[in-house]
């Protein structure tokens, strides 16, 4: 991991236009390029330039390929993924060949589907008789028992049209139809010469017979029904390598061709140009060498020849800290060349879990539930987001094990106080009042302290990494003077004092060391510099500036609002560390407050337990969802307030798990 | 709290971002562009359509299909209803009585195949939305029934059983349901009047405006398609008319049904309203055959009022935010959805291409 972003270097490269084809595909499984235009060139130079329109018709491929992920959900198939693209399955194809592939597959399943549709609407026919049988309609129902003259299997294809049984046993046939139908029926009937048996024991007989019947109907209407089902999937699974050939083929030609799309080219050459971490320039050479058969021409730019705002940015950090990545990148991407916000993010987003949210069972409980969704994740790849969403099953673990240690710094399990001595103070024994003498935080107040100070280090570790980025861009004049500068970290650390010993005397009497009115005077003169010295320096450096005399009003305008806002701004965020005490506190107080509710139903009672076991859910799922969306809300805005600078461009080479469209 | 604050606060930012789902949603570009039924319907999983979708493996129907997004539709506005306060609910209730509606009419003509063209209907009574919606009806018994009698009997104690009593089993055999379901419609326009009158304050503002522009929509369309189109007789339209909105009332209408049904100025009539689609329709009426162009201009001046008339719960989104307003709008998306992926689906079904498909829906 790099404390800083990391390193980029620009490549252009030229090759030959017959091997640009196989210098794609090495850069395609290399995945380090993010390109860019080839922009600089004199007009003249870029007139000989020309772009070839893609092979492939990009949305043609991209519904080719969300065809064939929903025949594989059809299928019941996980959906193909880029882990199985590989640059040596890449092969010519016509788009119409897949497409006509893909209809004949599609015609056979319909086909299939009309089948296990006639079965259903049987199945449906048969199952509104047994309905009304079984709801005690019998007035919709008309059974005849008695014999015929003639097939039967010919007065059933008769009947068939009306959903009608028919069925015999021992040369009695009996029929069951709808009511509603008997106009036809008897019409079938008669020219079948039915005669209706007038004994009531062969009528009971009959009557059971079709019921029977129309009980195996059913039966049989639904398997083949369900046999169908699976044949559809069947044939989907037979074609299923065809079809991942395919979708593999499609993505891997979206994917060159969005490599071509910044291609220049000549009459024989092929230009193209890009950014690479600088330390796998080496390899991008080597690759482009090796697939050009070394008629290539490689040139470097190095990071001190291009504006700094146009150079991507990639942080790197362990994959155990991908949550964390995920949380700076839903911020923004931070300057070029600046401190990787991603370890910092780590430390003050889980610390301050800890602090508002510090129990041993609770936090094992949301790590289990985490672990046990994310395991569904990975066992369904396919599964939608559930409350819990995919991306954030990491996070919650990791908050689940800061509040477990939480839980023996501050002695709480399951709301109760824990039966050994916690490692730092018991928060239950602050809380109710009852603390342990001699320790040092034997109050609320103390407490509040803890989160102020805790509040002051994340503000200055923001405003010590502010400065590194600044003294690395060469802002000097920003870095002295402005408000999150050397400036406003003075009058900020004065402010601190000044506050900590008015509390020392009991809120009666600010402090009057001599040096605190010149270090608030200096550091308010340093932030009026501030825009003077940047004019000066623009007008140094040739770059536009406005009138002297428009420029001026608005310097003292400025000033004003920037004193005011040093002020507020910085006596803001610090109590907005309040809250980091306030979740401690609630939560033990809350869960105080259901430990009395279960004591009312006596001790040790059913009730009791299940109140605990509410009450523990209630604060796992309420506390801890504002525990940790406070966490975030106080790094990105007391944190990230201080050094974030949003102004970077994500690094985005094309590669081979590039982000599907 | 402000009470309509109160009320809306909730349930009205929930179906906003519903709205935006359907608005924004690809659903209906991924059915056209879909390969064939069984794509089409592996689309819907994506879309939380999932039990629809399940509807199709487990049966490979569509109207199985279409019955389950039925279903889906009546538990949202049925959760819809049971989180808004108590007089709003009425409209919901209302809306529900509609698809409440649509289904007694498949019912019924159900039986009219049955019992008058003596059809086998077998399965079909499987597609019927079956349990309570809002009535007691007894749809069973619709579908079952020997006489008109039976079929009033189903409907007791309902609104439906005065309009029902106000026909006969000889009177449906000789005209068919035309009329019996145009009654009911016009009873169900009824009821949302009604409804509509029981708001107050603003809510009573919007959703009246956004009703009796709803019936204007509808008047014209059933003047321009019966009374151009078909050419009606006039007095049996002026019967059809919702006798709610500025359309029935306006003497330009009376004059139309009352000219010769041959020499009906559509455009005339279109103009009193929407001059621009009298223009359309003007233009479209240059090509020599008569009939084709007819067809089409009908097909235009349906379009351009379908157009209008989600324009109108458009306007509803873009309104006051703690109205029912929001609610009517949902109610306007999730049924136009609904009736999308239907439609698509039966394209789809029927080997219509994605081209044609744009242009039908």
């Amino acid at each position: 991991m790099s404390l800083f972003t990391e390193d980029m270097r620009m490549i252009t490269a030229v090759v030959l236009e017959e091997s640009s084809d196989e210098v794609i595909k090495a850069l395609l499984q290399l995945g380090a390029l993010d390109f860019v235009r080839i922009t600089g060139l004199s007009a003249d130079q870029m007139a000989k330039l020309s772009h070839k329109n893609p092979n492939m018709n990009k949305t043609g491929i991209i519904d080719m390929r969300h065809r064939i992920d929903t025949l594989f959900r059809q299928g019941g198939l996980s959906k193909p993924n880029s882990d199985l693209l590989d640059v040596k399955m890449m092969t010519r194809f016509e788009l119409k060949d897949y497409r006509a592939f893909l209809d004949k597959l599609s015609r056979t399943l319909s086909s299939l589907k009309d089948q296990q549709k006639s079965f259903s609407q049987l199945e449906q026919s048969y199952k509104e008789i047994h309905h009304y049988l079984d709801e005690g309609h019998s007035e919709y129902i008309e059974i005849h028992v008695g014999k015929i003259q003639g097939s039967i299997d010919n007065l059933r294809k008769r009947l068939n049209e009306y959903s009608a049984l028919v069925a015999e046993n021992n040369g009695i046939v009996s029929t069951m139809s709808l009511r509603r139908d008997s106009e036809n029926i008897n019409k079938a009937l008669d020219a079948f010469s039915w005669t209706e048996s007038e004994e009531s024991e062969i009528q009971k007989i009959g009557s059971d017979t079709v019921k029977e019947f129309l009980d195996a109907q059913i039966v049989e209407a639904e398997e083949r029904k369900a046999e169908l089902e699976k044949q559809v999937s069947a044939k989907i699974n037979e074609q299923q390598k065809s079809l991942l050939e395919m979708w593999c083929n499609l993505r891997l030609h979206e994917l060159s061709d969005q490599i071509r799309s910044y291609f220049s080219y000549t009459k024989n050459t092929t230009l193209f140009s890009g950014w690479v971490p600088a330390k796998l320039s080496e390899a991008v050479e080597a690759a482009i060498y090796e697939a050009s058969n070394g008629m290539c021409v490689i040139d470097w730019t190095e990071i001190n020849e291009a504006p700094p705002e146009t150079i991507p940015v990639s942080m790197k950090s362990p994959r155990v800290l991908s949550p964390f990545a995920e949380l700076v990148k839903n911020y923004g991407t931070p300057a070029y060349g600046s401190v990787n916000p991603i370890p910092f993010v780590a430390v003050a987003y889980l610390t301050m879990f800890l602090l508002m949210f510090a129990d041993i069972g609770q936090g094992i409980v949301i790590f289990l539930i985490a672990f046990l969704v994310e395991r569904g994740y990975k066992k369904n790849p396919d599964k939608k987001d559930g409350i819990i969403p995919r991306s954030a099953t990491r996070l919650i673990e990791y908050i689940g094990i800061v509040a477990a240690l939480g839980g023996i710094v501050f002695g709480s399990n399951f709301g109760y106080p824990t039966p050994f001595r916690p490692l730092w103070f018991s928060f239950h024994n602050v809380v109710e009042g009852t603390p342990v003498p001699g320790t040092p935080v034997q109050n609320v107040y103390d407490i509040l302290k803890i989160s102020v100070i805790y509040g002051i280090v994340v503000i200055f570790v923001g405003l010590l990494i502010n400065w590194v980025n600044l003294v690395r861009r060469k802002e000097f004049i920003t870095m002295i003077f402005d408000r999150q500068g050397l400036c406003g970290g003075a009058m900020y650390a004065t402010g601190i004092y000044m506050g900590f010993q008015y509390t020392a005397t009991g809120f009666k009497s600010l402090p009057s060391d001599p040096w605190i009115t010149p270090v608030l005077l200096i550091g308010a003169f340093g932030l009026l510099l501030k825009e003077p010295l940047l004019y000066i320096q623009k007008k140094r450096n040739g770059r536009e500036v406005p009138k002297l005399g428009s420029f001026i009003g608005s310097v003292i305008m400025d000033w004003v609002l920037e004193l005011l806002e040093t002020f507020t701004g910085y006596l803001s965020n610090t109590l907005s560390f309040f809250r980091v005490a306030g979740y401690g506190i609630a939560h033990v107080s809350l869960m105080a407050a259901f430990e009395v509710l279960a004591e009312m139903p006596g001790e040790h009672t059913v009730w009791g337990i299940l109140i605990l076991v509410f009450g523990n859910v209630l604060v796992i799922a309420l506390e801890g969802l504002s525990s940790g969306i406070q966490a975030l809300r106080l790094n990105y805005y007391e944190f990230f307030t201080k050094f974030f600078n949003g102004t970077g461009i994500a690094y985005s080479p094309v590669s081979l798990h590039s982000k599907d469209q | 709290m402000n009470n309509s604050l109160g009320n809306y606060e909730y349930i009205n930012a929930k179906l906003k971002a519903r709205i935006g789902n359907i608005r924004e949603s690809k659903l209906e570009e991924e059915l056209m562009k879909a390969g064939g039924v069984v794509e089409a319907v592996g689309a819907l999983r994506e879309h939380g359509f999932e039990e629809a979708a399940v509807a199709y493996d487990k049966t490979g129907d569509m109207q199985m299909v279409e019955l389950s997004l039925l279903k889906q539709m009546v538990q949202d506005y049925k959760s819809i209803q049971s989180q808004i306060s108590s007089m709003p609910k009425s409209i919901v209730e209302v809306t529900l009585t509609k698809i409440e509606l649509d289904n007694v009419k498949s019912a019924l003509r159900l039986w009219y195949s049955s019992a008058v063209h003596h059809r086998a209907i077998t399965y079909r009574t499987s597609y019927l939305l079956n349990g309570k919606l809002v009535n007691n009806i007894h749809l069973m018994g619709i579908v079952n029934a020997l006489s008109f009698d039976q079929i009033i009997e189903a409907v007791a104690n309902t609104w439906y059983e005065p309009i029902m009593r106000m026909y006969s089993f000889s009177q449906i055999e000789d005209n068919g349901l035309f009329d019996l379901e145009s009654s009911l419609d016009r009873g169900w326009y009824q009821l949302m009047n009604q409804a509509n009158a029981r708001l107050k304050g603003e809510d009573k503002t919007v959703a009246t405006q956004m009703f009796k522009t709803e019936v204007d929509l509808k008047n014209l369309l059933m003047l321009i398609r019966y009374g151009w189109f078909h050419q009606m007789d006039g007095e049996k339209l002026q019967g059809l008319l919702y006798p709610y909105g500025s359309v029935y009332r306006n003497s330009k209408v009376k004059d139309y049904l009352n000219e010769d049904k041959k020499k009906r100025n559509a455009e005339a009539l279109l103009h009193t309203w929407y001059p621009e689609l009298s223009q359309m329709v003007k233009e479209k009426g240059i090509v020599n055959d008569k009939l084709v162009p007819m067809i089409e201009q009908t097909r235009m001046v349906e379009h351009f009022l379908v157009e209008k008339r989600r324009g109108l719960a458009l306007k509803g989104l873009s309104g006051n935010p703690f109205t029912i307003g929001i609610a009517l709008a949902y109610f306007y998306f999730k049924e136009a959805q609904y009736n999308m992926i239907c439609g698509l689906l039966g394209a789809k079904y029927y080997g219509i291409d994605s081209a044609e498909n744009k242009g039908m829906f």
